[in-house]
This record gives structure tokens, sequence and C-alpha cells, in this order.
């Protein structure tokens, strides 16, 4: 890996790629994600999917391109999810939204999201995709769809009657989502990992302390670009941690 | 014996002149920012086609080529290694990485059961103007075809490797049998050489192949657009084609430099080492005329197939184009 990561930087293949995806490669992502718990993010996970289409040849496997294409797929199927469950909330439920404080809203929100991995996270995948997100060719890919995240959890969370939050603020609660992520990743408590797990009270109290001070300080709010810097920096720091994690806390699933 | 002279300084005079400091290139193609693309040409129209920068009779073109790689068959190896100071080693791998050929292979024989009676292959690949074996014996490798050969039976997976070239696919064979012993050839038969032609293709069926890899074979096709309808035909549904294919330098300064060692280097060496200047110059020729990236795109989409992109390498110097057959419909 390291020889070919080298020779793609020297060599410098010039191709830009673009995550965006047509109807059938939609099918065959989607197809392909219950297989990642046994093959992890690999082409041998699209394989194991196209195999179970038989009237599909099974070079159909080179339509996408494992790890980033099922990572980044993924995130994309969240965000969507979250939106929609946000949605249905502020929508449905609009009496009993509202009476929620905003560090409830976010918790509701972070909490949903994080619990959306829960599959990957069993499995003891997810910590993986954190490293292959955090790659130098995706991590500016991976910074911009939580930063989409944040700015869906921010724009359905936020109470009416107050300003939008700023970028400072809002960079300073996707560093909250990354660390409860973190916090949730390498958590070793396989028998109570969910409902009960210690990463929702962290989650809160992270929360509680962002919200005490963004009420008592007065921030400004930085550059766009800055932003970014800061997400991707964030991003890049709590995804190599989460690589060492990886290293601690080795998968239990039998490899195939 | 004047009139002679004369005549062939008028020929030498006429000829352009290829040198670093000037550049007097004729621009074959443009660039794919000024591509038409409404429609391509049909690659062969009229009586006449290039070989290199000559005008020669379309079916002269055949013949002409089979007798360049002829010449270089025994020497093939050690000069792409020169020319492309080994970048063709990365460029091949980078072909057998994307091609997801280890997957797949994983896949079929997790699928195989104990009862498995069909001799039809269940990953059927098939690689056109392969003859020296190169990209074949990274498949096989992929797919761990040399440890299946040491079980008895047929391996559910083969490579056949197709050139037009009778001398260049001996040379495939004897480099096969020296590298993975003759059970991969004769027992389990998951490699084999059979001539044939690119732009007809009939000894093998319709929809009998999974994957269809072309490397640095399709510019010295006569008609690019029937071997293209080929592969088309002979792929399965869901199958997909990979050509992998010298193409245009889209930065001017790179291909001011990649130009200069074409035309300088490249005829220099094939006289030093193989003692044929003529035939390197033609394949160095062939490259300017051969189609750009976005004309390849358009002929494999207007042969059938699905999803065209291509990845350029190096620049641009070579590019990737992979397509799919049919999978709009079954997936």
């Amino acid at each position: 890996m390291h020889r070919s990561f080298v020779l793609r930087t020297v060599l410098s293949r010039n191709s830009r790629r673009c995550f965006s995806w047509s109807a059938p490669q939609v099918q065959l992502l989607r197809a392909s994600l219950p297989h990642v718990p046994a093959y992890g993010w690999t082409q041998d996970a699209v394989a194991a999917a196209v195999s179970s289409n038989t009237r599909l040849s099974v070079a159909a496997t080179g339509l996408v391109q494992a790890p980033y294409d099922l990572i980044a797929f993924c995130m994309d199927e969240w965000n969507d999810q979250l939106r929609q469950i946000l949605l249905e909330r502020v929508n449905n439920y609009a009496e009993e939204w509202g009476t929620l404080s905003l560090v409830d809203r976010l918790h509701f929100a972070f909490s949903t999201r994080l619990k959306l991995q829960h599959e990957f996270l069993k499995a003891n995948r997810w910590h993986e995709a954190m490293a292959v997100g955090a790659r130098p060719e995706y991590v500016v890919t991976t910074s911009e769809k939580l930063q989409t995240m944040v700015e869906t959890v921010c724009s359905l969370c936020q109470e009416n009657t107050k300003a939008s939050l700023n970028a400072l603020e809002q960079f300073s609660l996707g560093a909250i989502y990354v660390a409860a992520e973190l916090h949730l990743v390498s958590s070793n408590d396989t028998m109570t990992r969910f409902e009960d797990d210690e990463t929702w009270a962290f989650l809160r109290q992270q929360l509680i302390q962002w919200d005490r001070l963004r009420n008592t300080t007065t921030l400004t709010a930085l550059p766009e670009s800055a932003a970014t810097v800061a997400y991707v920096s964030s991003t890049l720091v709590s995804s190599l941690t989460s690589g060492l994690a990886s290293l601690m806390f080795p998968s239990e699933i039998p490899r195939k | 014996m004047w009139t002679r002279t004369l005549q062939r300084i008028q020929v030498f005079q006429r000829a352009p002149k290829w040198c670093a400091s000037t550049s007097r290139l004729p621009r074959k193609r443009n660039l794919s920012t000024s591509f038409d693309s409404s429609k391509a040409q049909p690659y062969v129209s009229g009586s006449s086609t290039h070989f290199g920068y000559e005008k020669v009779a379309v079916n002269e073109k055949e013949s002409r080529v089979r007798e360049v790689f002829d010449s270089v068959a025994d020497s093939y190896d050690v000069m792409n290694d020169l020319m492309s100071s080994g970048l063709h080693r990365y460029w091949k791998d980078y072909l057998l990485q994307i091609s997801a050929v280890e997957s797949m292979a994983k896949a079929v024989r997790r699928s195989i059961s104990t009862d498995q009676t069909d001799n039809n292959p269940l990953l059927h690949i098939l690689d056109v103007a392969g003859g020296t074996g190169d990209v074949a014996f990274r498949f096989i490798e992929a797919a761990n075809c040399v440890e299946r050969s040491k079980s008895s039976g047929k391996d559910p997976i083969r490579i056949t490797v197709c050139d037009i070239n009778a001398e260049m696919l001996q040379v495939g064979e004897r480099r096969a049998r020296a590298k993975f012993g003759n059970s991969l050839l004769d027992d389990s038969q998951a490699l084999q050489f059979q001539q044939g032609n690119a732009q007809d293709l009939c000894d093998f069926a319709d929809c009998s192949f999974d994957l269809y890899t072309i490397a640095f074979g399709l510019r010295n096709v006569t008609d690019v657009d029937k071997a293209l309808s080929e592969a088309h035909r002979v792929l399965k549904p869901g199958g997909r084609f990979m050509c992998l294919e010298f193409s245009q330098v889209p930065n001017p300064v790179l291909r001011q430099i990649y130009d200069a060692y074409s035309f300088n280097a490249i005829p220099a060496m094939g006289e030093f080492i193989a003692n044929d200047r003529h035939s390197y110059q033609y394949l160095v020729e062939s490259i300017r005329m051969f189609s750009n990236q976005d004309e390849l795109v358009l002929r494999m989409q207007q042969a059938g197939f699905q999803h065209v992109k291509y990845t350029n390498l190096t620049g641009g110097i070579v590019a990737i184009h992979e397509g799919w057959k049919d999978v709009d419909t079954l997936l």
C-alpha cells in the first residue's frame, strides 16, 4: 500500500474523483453495505453483493471502488436519513420539539446520527472507515460531509427566535460530534454498547459546556476558509486517534 | 541516378522533421477541449487509413502491423522497460488494481459448490493483443490460479490471451511455462493462448467473457469501431471493457518534452538495441494518430458501452478507459 501511495503521489494520477453515483451504482453500493461487517470496506464486499445477482457478470464489481465509495455513500445515506428524521420531528411533533432546549435537540440529533452507525460499530468496522477517511486524498471530502451533517443539524435544531449559529459555533459542534464518535468507537463495553453507553452522557456534558460558553462569551464568526481548515484539522486529529484505537482494539469478527 | 537522388531529396524535404527545438509535428488530433462531442467520425472511411504518419490502403494496414510485431516480438519486453523507464509496470499494476480481479476471483472461488459440474469458467477474462502475457500473468497471480493448478480438475477461472501475432503468442506461452510450469496451461487450463483478430473474434461466442482487457493494442487495430463492437459482443451482461493505451497529454509543456523524447530517443533506442528503427518509429507515430481520451469515450458509447470513463496516468501519457455492458437494465 505504501509503494502504491508513493507512486500515486509522485506520478500524479490526475483524474479528479467526484463522489456522486448513477442509479446502478447506488443500487450496487446499497447491496454491498450488508456485506461490510463480514468483508470490511473492501472490494470483496462489493463482489459478494454482485455474486448474489445471478443475471449479472461478476465484473460489475468494478462499477464502484472500495473503500471510499462505500464509506462516502454510507455518510451520504446517513446524512439523508438524519435530515428526514429531524424534519419529521420538526413538522409532525412541532409542539413537543418546541419545548426542548437547544442542547436537548442537538443531543437528539447527534445521538441519532451516531446510532445509525450501530451495525458497523458492532462489527468493529467503523474505526477502519474513520482511518480511511483521514487519508490525504479523502480528508477534504470527509470534512465536507461532516460539515453538511452539522449544517443540517444546526438549521433544523436552532431556536426560531434566536439568530443562526455562526461558523465558529458550528465548527465547535463538529468537533464535539467527532469527539463523541471517537468515544463511541473506543468504548470497549460490548454488552451495553448503545442504550447505556457512557458516550451519550459524554455527549450531553460537552453540549452543555458548549451552550454555557456561547451564552457567556461573544464569539466572532470565522472566515469560511478558516472554518474548513478547522474541520479538516479536527477530522484529521480525531481520525488519526481512532486509527490508533483500531490498533488497540482489534476486531473480534473473523476476517474472510 | 541524379533523378533518383533528386526525388529522394524532395521526399525528405516534404516529410515532417522532428527535433526538440522546432515543433513541426503535425497536429493530427485536437485535444479534448476542442473536440466535437456530438458524434465520432467512423474510424475507417474510404479505402485508405493511417499507418503511423504514412497513408496506406485499409487492407494493407493489418499486414504492416503484423510485420512490426513479428520484428519486435523477441525484444518487446526489454524495449518496453527501456522506452517507459519501467513505468509500463506501474501502469499495468494499476490496471490490475482497478480491475478488481482479486476480489472477483475470491468471490467466484467462494461460490463454488462441491458438486460443480458445469465446465464453463465462472470468471472468464479475455486479454486481447496481450501476446507476451504481461497483463495476463498479473491476472493469474491475483486470481491465485497457480495455487489452484496444484489441485486436480479445471480451474473455474480462465484467462485467455488473444493476439493476431503468432510470434508474440509463442513468446507469451514460453514465458508462461517458464514462470508457472505446465500444469497451469495443460491441467487446470487457467491460461490459454489463442490467435485471433480483435476486429473479428469469430472463435468466441456472444456473451462469453466477464472482463475484456486490451493494453497498448487498440491503437494498432485497423478499425477501432469494429474492435469495440466485437468487445461488446463477447462480453456478458454486466461485463467490463478496459483499455490501457497511450493517449494525448493535455499539458503543453509536458507534451513538448514527451514529444521530443518519443520522436528522438525511442527510435534511436530501437535502432541501437533491437536494430529496428522503423518499427519503433511506427509505434511512436501510431500514438499520435490514435483517438484522444474523449474521442475514445465517444466511440465506446457508440459501441454500446455504459458508464464509460477514463483515468489519466502520468499526466495523460497513458489513459485507462473502461465501460460496462448492459448494467443499467440489470441493476
